[in-house]
This record gives structure tokens, C-alpha cells and sequence, in this order.
């Protein structure tokens, strides 16, 4: 076999982590992964909600789920609410699962559609189990349920500087080189154009055959050096700054989900941990001071601040292509989608994943590289359409910045999205990705965009004979939530709560 | 125009896709009114000369009501688990396309890299051993997939083939049973621009319907009366076979639950066997082999079927969506015909509009049929763009320019042992693999993670894998013992 590949990954935090643990434990053998980071640099450290495929990546190194929990202060986290969205007011929770169950091949929600015209059903929150539970502040994994109505999944809510040194303890366990110091300059192959090395302020010069940016929104390499254009979407995501500040703990159920509540200008994030909550406002620049931004989260907050609040820049946007050259950028180097539905952390694994599924074998193939691209381009043109339904499907109209969202002209691929639910309740397919049908339901159905009608399919049987078999599965799923541990009381049990 | 739900259907054809569609929709679309207008005397579409199906049948017979098991009985029918491909590759040799998957990831190395990874070191048996499937059609034996995921028999799935005369009298009962009125013959349709406003039968009766479905073949009689109906994409240009001939003979001494294509000098050869009978079809290039050439070879009791390879621009036009043969024309490689037909059937039911037709939800089906068959289109090309065969006529389809799309997939295939992740339509990245290791298509590497298994432990997994699945193959029963329970289950 040939030599290992030299992987250099610029910059620590939790991109350059997740990187260096994944290819230290799945590919031993085929590359020496150095890493380089700088305690000078802080870590953005905003991405605290995850998705459940880290749930995946996790499992996929090998780490017992209690332990990384304690060690993170993690929480579970079964879905996302959203607060004050469609109108002040409004709450629904886009959970990790589906409504319901299809009926003879037609989606639950088109029985629901029917009923619930007809003021024969319950909100939609109602018809799924983790909505429910999550309610309740009640958790237990799907496969510990013996008669569950449907399966769902979970994932964590955590610390992310607590994240990023679990990850270095692993990876440096499996061989991982850690360099202290900052990139001052780079080296490129004459011809290839290639990042041939790297050197630091102290004079150390590292070389690599692949080099990952995971320098952040600086994009050291991708930007810096390769000078790779970035695709900027600010006019349809116009928010660009965070004012994060975390509080203490207040008495109360610790609750498995995270809060997504719209704010005048924007909305704030509000993530329960074991030792703290996590708050940010993210907000339009335009729209909203830095200053106007710090009181309003500070207002917000239930309890104490525990640090001074920080204030966040960014754009939305994604790099043209995220594989250049022989440099991989992963993470804020490569774009930026704002946190509203936990995608940054998932993101950051995408490209590690597919990294690894494409791992260069002799020398970079200009179609690894392609199938690269075009990986993150599907995934990131999908998210970005999912966040905007989020700010444009709103009746909210009380601040410029909602009049603005609400008016706002969106992409053609979004709009047709809409309009095709709009008429009858159908959601674009797609087969993989993130994102898949029941979370546009529960999304358009949170943000109260009411279908003209339903399949003709559902419309077979007495409404009365509908009804009823809604609220069947309505008083099961609440039996069956009822019947679940409570979250913190799941947590003691497994060992997830750090002592 | 004020919108309202579609309640009166009319179904123009008389072949399977006709009695298809006129059975689901009555089935499952409660209060519509389904009204076949027949359009020829002897149905001639290629669902009814080639009864082999694909596993999306089992719901859509559920869905309508029919019991398969029943069906295979009444319909001559027989267990499909996959497709044998013989003389396919430069040495000969046969390798099968199996339904479901091959082996188990090793030690979290997905199955087929392992192999890539193994093949690489000179130390894997042929692919398609590693398929439960493959190996009970190479044993003619036949038994259902296994419950338990240890089992090697676990994971692959099992569709049915059916005398297409049978399967479609079956459906027409069932329709009728559901109220599916008929009218006489077909003599006129009325239209303009994107609506067709009346079909007008022989006894002098119209029919008119909210929507037409168009299964009246390859005409495209409804379709083709529209504005834009008559664009077509054209395949011949990658799949150049444009002729049929078929017959039927009496089947051979054991029934083996698979079709078999076998490469001819020019296009290939069907041999698909069912208790009742044996279907034979020649599949070739009429500018390459004199219909009577092939004609003499198979007797004077063959039919001839023209195909154009292509599909519509639009199935999907107004008022009048077109199925079958009217929607795709292509050769019965891989059985595609009765599938189409279902998947579109389904289809229109999911994406059903109202009687306002709107653009939108039009193009979104036209989208979605449109990517399954191009899709299908690719996976038919692949078959010929991989045969490692010399004659000219394999050479010419080994070296021409493929679409976009699949150029794309076969490169990176080729690389690493990768497909794109995509849609895959009707065959999914088991069957591509398949295809594609099957005939010999070694990719450059495996994937950087296959790296991480040793020859030992590929080895040793391969040793367990295939000793348990023979000792479990000795004791699946034959195919033929099989269908003569079925069918004294049913007369008793």
C-alpha cells in the first residue's frame, strides 16, 4: 500500500475535531492526521443543538452515549419548538419523527387536513409521540418502548466547548499530532497550485497531501489562499449577528427540546444543558443595534447571565465549492446557514462523512472532488429553502423585519414547494437528504399554511369513522408519553448526568 | 372555472395498463366513475406479451384488492428473484442480477467495497455468490426471505411473473366487479389545445370524463390529439434495439425463478418460463438483422413488435396523462413494462389534482415520471455500455457517448466503487452493483475504509457467509414444488 496520507487540518474547535477523531478512528491505517490550533482563537461554539445523526457519528467512534453525555453536559433533545412564529403566541415543535402513520399508502396529515376542517381534530403537536413527551419534559430512546404508536429519533443538546476537548482526547488516544501555534503563511505547488504546506508564527513548517480549513468564518485556505468565491444568500437569510449569553438553571423540568422564539428582529435560541441554558439572539444587523440586541436577550433570559454577552458575526451563504485543490473546507469555512434548525454540527459531519467516503487513494480524482460538491451543494440549496419557509410563512407584521420576511421574494424552488402544499397538501419528495417530508408538515402546519384540500384518497369513509381513528392514535400516543420516564429521571439512571 | 375533485375517469385502451389503471382507480378513488373505451381488438402493448413484474407489484395489488398468492395460481404464474444475464462478458459465462442485496457489511465496510477491496487482491468468488437470491435461482430452488437478519437468506425480496392474458382478464374482472363501466370501440377523439373534450365510441356514444388516461399504446391516441403531445426524447441513439419478435413454446424440464437474457451477436435473447408455458423473445436492431432472418430462426408463430426507445417529452398534459407504452416505449430488458405501468398508476394517485389541472401540479408530476424513466433509461444503458463483448454491435454501445447523468455515475464508479447518491427510480444501487460487478466492471480502488479489513478477515466472513447459505440452500425446496403446491392450494 502506499504511503499514509498527511492530513493537515487547520484550526480546532469542534469542525476540526469532529475531523480529526472520525479519521483517526475509521481510517487508521491510510492517513496521519496533524492537527494545528491556537488557544489564542476562541471557538464560535454557537452550534449546542444537534441533529440526531450525531447520534450516528458518535456511535459509528465507538462512544458510550451516557459518557459523552456527562462529559458534555449534555442533554436529550427530541425536537425543536417554535414560539411566536406565524403569530405571537403561536408554539409548535418540529420533532424528530413523523405524525401519525400512513393509511393505506396516504400521508396521516391528509386525514388530518380532512378532520380538522371539519373541527374534528386536535393541533398536530397531538399526533406525535416525541412532540408529546417532549411536552411532558419526558424522555426514553424509541427502542426502549414496547408498544410505541410510530418511532422517532433523538439527539443531544450539548456544550460545545465541552465537545471539541472530548473529541481531542480521543483523537490524540489514536495518534492524532496536536501543534500549538497560528498559520502565518502558506506554501503552494508551482504547477498543481496545490497547498503544499504550512508555516507558523514560530518558523515550523507543515507539510500535507490534504489540508482541511477548519479555521472558521477566517477560511484561512479555502478564502485566504485558494480564494474560492462565496455564494452570498443574505437577501433571502438577512440575519447576521448573535448575541449570545448563557444564564444559570432555573427550578422546573429540564426540558428535551430546544426553543427557536422569534424576536422583533430575528428570533433567540434557548438550549437547556445539565449546568446551564444557552441564549443568543440572532438578529439583522439592519434591523436591530448590537446594543438594542444585548438588552433584549437580556431581558429575555429566565435566569442569571453567568458570562458577559458576546456578539457574533456571520453571513449566510456557502462557498462555491467546498473542495478545492487539495484543500477540504469544513465547517463556517465553507458556509454559514444560521441556527434555527440545529444545522451547523450536522453540516461539519456531512463533510467529514463524505471525506471519508471519498478518501483520496492515490492522489486526489477530480470526480471524488466533484461528487463532493455536489453532496453539499443538494444539501445546503435544501436547508437554505427549509430556514426561509420558516421566516417567510408568517402573518407576523409587526416589526420591519417581519414585514420584510413576510413580503420577501424567495427562491423559485421554495415557492414551488409552497404552492404545491398550499393547493392539496403535497410535500416535494426527495429521497434522501436532511429534511424529508414530515418536518415540511410540521413546519408548514406550524406556521399555519392551510392546504385548499387533501388527497381525494382521504377522502374515502364517514368523517365520523376518521375522527375516531385520529383520536384513537391521539390517546395512545398521550398513554404511551405518560408512561415514559421523566427526562432527568432517565438521565440518573443511565449515568448521562455528570455528577 | 371553479375547481372541484375529479369524479369521472375515462380509461382509453384495453391491455393491461388499461384494466391497471381501471381497477385502482375505482378501487381507490371512492365515488369516481371509471369507463374503459377499448381500442383494439388483440391488446398489443408490451405489458401484455411480458408478464414478469418487479417488486413494487405487491403493494399495488394489495392496494387494489388482489391476493398475489391467488393470482399466481389463476395466472400460470411463477417466483421472479431476479435476472439471469448469460454471455454477457468477454469470457462467457453467466452472472445474475439478483432482487436485494449481496452478503453483509464487514466489520462496517459496506458489502461491495469489502468485495471491490478483495477482488483487488485476486481472493473474491464471483459477486453474485454473495446473493441469497442468485443462489436459489441458480439452484431452481425457491423459498421466501428469512425473518431472522442472521440468516444469509435474509434481505432480498421476491416479485411474481404471470401469464400476461391471465393477469389482464384478472384485472378486468376485478375492475368490473368494481363498477368499471365499458364502452364500445374507440372511433374519434375531440380536443383542443391541452384538453381533450370527448372520446366518441363506434355504437355513436361520447364519453366525456374529468380526466382521460391514455393507455392505448404506443399511438398515443388521447395524447397525440393534444398540443405538445407528440414530443418525444429519443433513446434509440444508446438503445438502438427497436425490434421484437416473440413466440411461445413449452417450458423446459425445471422452472428456475428468473428470467434469462441471453447476449445474441445483435441484441439479446428473453427466455421466460412459467408452468403454462415458455416465452422466447429476439430483441434487436431491425438495421442490423432482417426481421425475416430472425423471423426463420424462431418460426412462423412469432410476433412482431416495433418499439421506438423513448419517452414522452410530457406524459402528463390537461386533462389526459398517458401510461404504458403511450408514456415509455423500451425493450423488456429487466422487466420494466408492468412495472411503469403500476409506478404510474400510483403516481397519478399520489399527486391526483383537481379538475383545474394546475401547471404546477402537473409539472411536478411530469418531473417525477419524467426522472423515474430517464433513470430507467440509464439503468437499460448501463446493461450495454458494460458488456465486455467484442462483436460490432456491442463494441458501438460499449463506446458510445453516454447521457450526462450516467457518464457521471459510471466514472465514479469506476474510481471507487461509488454511485452517486441520488434518486435511483425503480433500481436502486443494489441493482447497479449488480450490473456493474456482475459484468466485470472492477472499479480502480475500493474506498479508503475498505483499507481497514485485512485478506483474513474478508476471507474468514466469506467462509462463514457462503457455508451457511449452502447448508440453508439444501434445504429450500425446488421452485417447480413450490408453484404445484400453489396451484393444488388453489383448486382444492
Amino acid at each position: 500500500m502506499a504511503e499514509r496520507v498527511r492530513v493537515t487540518i487547520v484550526g480546532g474547535g469542534t469542525a476540526g475535531w469532529m475531523a480529526a477523531a472520525a479519521l483517526a478512528a475509521l481510517l487508521p491505517r491510510k492517513c496521519a492526521v496533524t492537527l494545528i490550533e491556537s488557544e489564542a482563537i476562541g471557538i464560535i461554539g454557537v452550534g449546542e443543538a444537534t441533529l440526531p445523526h450525531l447520534k450516528a457519528f458518535n456511535d459509528r467512534l465507538g462512544f458510550n452515549e451516557a459518557a459523552f453525555m456527562a462529559a458534555t453536559r449534555a442533554t436529550y433533545k427530541l425536537g425543536i419548538e417554535f414560539r411566536d412564529w406565524a403569530r405571537i403566541g403561536d408554539s409548535y415543535i418540529h420533532p424528530f419523527g413523523a405524525f401519525g402513520n400512513d393509511i393505506g399508502g396516504v400521508g396521516f396529515h391528509h386525514y388530518w387536513h380532512r378532520a380538522r376542517a371539519a373541527g374534528q381534530a386536535e393541533d398536530l403537536d397531538a399526533y406525535s409521540l416525541p412532540v408529546v413527551a417532549a411536552r411532558m419534559a419526558r424522555f426514553t430512546p424509541a427502542d426502549t418502548i414496547a408498544r410505541a404508536p410510530h418511532g422517532f429519533s433523538h439527539a443531544y443538546q450539548f456544550d460545545s466547548t465541552l465537545y471539541a476537548p472530548y473529541l481531542r482526547r480521543f483523537a490524540e488516544a489514536r495518534g492524532v499530532e496536536r501543534i500549538e501555534g497560528k498559520v502565518v503563511d502558506v506554501a503552494r505547488h508551482g504547477e498543481s497550485g496545490d497547498i503544499r504546506a504550512v508555516t507558523l508564527e514560530d518558523g515550523r513548517s507543515f507539510e500535507g497531501d490534504l489540508f482541511l480549513d477548519c479555521s472558521g468564518f477566517r477560511a484561512l485556505l479555502i478564502d485566504g489562499v485558494l480564494e474560492e468565491p462565496f455564494e452570498d444568500w443574505s437577501r433571502w437569510l438577512p440575519c447576521d449577528r448573535a448575541a449570545a449569553v448563557p444564564c444559570a438553571v432555573q427550578a422546573g423540568p429540564l426540558l428535551p427540546y430546544t426553543s427557536a422564539i422569534a424576536m422583533p428582529s430575528g428570533w433567540r435560541w434557548r438550549i437547556p444543558l445539565q449546568h446551564r441554558v444557552g441564549n443568543g439572539y440572532v438578529y439583522a444587523s439592519g434591523h436591530c443595534s448590537d446594543d438594542e440586541a444585548v438588552a433584549a436577550i437580556l431581558g429575555a433570559i429566565e435566569g442569571e447571565p453567568i458570562a458577559e454577552p458576546r456578539i457574533l458575526r456571520f453571513r449566510a451563504g456557502r462557498r462555491r465549492r467546498g473542495w478545492v485543490n487539495n484543500c477540504v473546507s469544513v465547517g463556517l469555512s465553507g458556509g454559514f446557514l444560521e441556527p434555527l434548525e440545529s444545522t451547523s454540527i450536522y453540516l461539519v459531519q456531512l463533510c467529514v462523512q463524505t471525506l471519508i467516503e471519498l478518501f483520496p487513494q492515490d492522489g486526489v480524482a477530480a470526480i471524488d472532488r466533484d461528487e463532493f460538491n455536489r453532496v453539499l451543494d443538494l444539501e445546503y440549496d435544501r436547508i437554505r429553502d427549509f430556514l426561509i419557509l420558516h421566516y417567510h410563512a408568517t402573518q407576523r407584521s409587526d416589526s420591519a423585519f417581519w414585514e420584510r420576511m413576510r413580503t420577501l421574494d424567495i427562491p423559485d424552488s421554495l415557492a414551488e414547494k409552497i404552492e404545491l402544499y398550499r393547493r392539496r397538501g403535497r410535500v416535494a419528495q426527495y429521497g434522501r437528504g436532511l429534511f424529508l417530508e414530515p418536518s415540511w408538515i410540521a413546519v408548514y402546519a406550524g406556521q399555519r399554511i392551510v392546504p385548499d384540500g387533501f388527497d381525494q384518497r382521504a377522502g374515502a369513509g364517514s368523517i365520523e369513522a376518521v375522527a375516531k381513528g385520529m383520536e384513537a392514535f391521539r390517546r395512545r400516543t398521550a398513554e404511551v408519553a405518560a408512561g415514559m420516564p421523566g427526562h432527568v429521571d432517565y438521565m440518573m439512571r443511565t449515568g448521562a448526568m455528570a455528577a | 372555472m371553479t375547481a372541484r375533485p375529479i369524479t369521472r375517469i375515462a380509461i382509453a385502451g384495453g391491455g393491461v395498463a388499461a384494466w391497471a389503471a381501471a381497477l385502482a382507480f375505482a378501487r381507490r378513488l371512492p365515488g369516481t366513475q371509471v369507463t374503459v373505451v377499448p381500442t383494439d381488438d388483440a391488446p398489443c402493448g408490451m405489458a401484455d406479451r411480458f408478464g414478469t413484474m418487479q417488486v413494487s407489484a405487491r403493494d399495488f395489488h394489495l392496494r387494489a384488492g388482489i391476493d398475489e398468492r391467488k393470482l399466481l395460481a389463476t395466472c400460470g404464474g411463477a417466483f421472479r428473484l431476479g435476472t439471469r444475464f448469460d454471455g454477457w462478458m468477454r469470457m462467457g459465462g453467466h452472472f445474475v442480477r439478483p432482487i436485494g442485496g449481496h452478503g453483509r457489511s464487514v466489520s462496517g465496510v459496506p458489502f461491495h467495497q469489502a468485495w471491490i477491496a478483495a477482488a483487488h487482491r485476486g481472493a473474491a468468488p464471483a459477486f453474485d455468490r454473495f446473493s441469497p437470491a442468485a443462489a436459489l435461482i441458480s439452484a431452481g430452488r425457491f423459498r421466501p426471505p428469512a425473518v431472522d437478519a442472521r440468516s444469509p437468506f435474509w434481505g432480498f425480496d421476491v416479485a411474481i411473473a404471470v401469464d400476461p392474458a391471465a393477469y389482464r382478464e384478472v384485472l378486468r374482472q376485478a375492475a368490473l366487479a368494481a363498477n368499471v363501466a365499458t364502452a364500445s370501440r374507440l372511433c374519434g377523439v375531440s380536443a383542443t389545445g391541452e384538453r381533450v373534450t370527448g372520446l366518441h365510441g363506434v355504437d355513436g356514444e361520447t364519453i366525456d370524463a374529468d380526466l382521460y388516461v391514455d393507455a392505448s399504446g404506443s399511438a398515443a391516441a388521447l395524447l397525440s390529439s393534444l398540443e405538445g403531445g407528440d414530443a418525444r426524447r429519443d433513446w434509440s441513439h444508446w438503445l438502438p434495439n427497436d425490434r421484437v419478435q416473440v413466440t411461445r413454446e413449452r417450458s423446459g424440464p425445471e422452472l428456475i425463478p428468473a428470467d434469462i437474457v441471453m447476449a445474441e451477436r445483435v441484441g439479446w435473447r428473453l427466455t421466460s418460463d412459467l408452468p403454462a408455458g415458455r416465452t422466447i423473445a429476439r430483441v434487436y436492431s431491425s438495421r442490423r438483422l432482417k426481421d425475416e432472418t430472425v423471423a426463420r430462426a424462431l418460426g412462423d408463430a412469432a410476433e412482431r413488435l416495433e418499439i421506438r426507445p423513448g419517452r414522452r417529452a410530457a406524459a402528463w398534459i390537461g386533462n389526459c396523462v398517458a401510461i404504458g407504452d403511450a408514456a415509455v416505449e423500451c425493450e423488456p430488458l429487466e422487466a420494466p413494462h408492468c412495472h411503469l405501468i403500476h409506478a404510474a398508476i400510483d403516481r397519478i394517485l399520489n399527486l391526483l389534482p383537481d379538475t383545474e389541472f394546475a401547471p404546477l401540479e402537473l409539472a411536478r408530476y411530469n418531473r417525477e415520471w419524467g426522472e423515474e424513466a430517464d433513470r430507467l433509461r440509464d439503468f437499460l444503458i448501463l446493461h450495454h455500455a458494460v458488456s465486455g463483448r467484442n462483436d460490432p454491435c456491442w463494441k458501438r454501445l460499449r463506446d458510445v457517448e453516454l447521457p450526462d447523468e450516467l457518464n457521471y455515475a459510471l466514472a465514479l464508479f469506476r474510481e471507487r466503487g461509488r454511485l452517486p447518491l441520488r434518486n435511483f427510480g425503480s433500481f436502486g444501487p443494489e441493482a447497479w452493483y449488480a450490473v456493474l460487478l456482475g459484468a466485470s466492471v472492477l472499479p480502480r480502488h475500493a474506498d479508503a475504509l475498505a483499507d481497514n479489513l485485512t485478506a483474513q478477515q474478508f476471507a474468514s466472513f466469506a467462509d462463514t457467509f457462503l457455508g451457511a447459505m449452502a447448508t440453508e440452500l439444501n434445504a429450500a425446496p425446488r421452485h417447480d414444488t413450490v408453484l404445484a403446491r400453489l396451484r393444488s392450494a388453489r383448486a382444492a
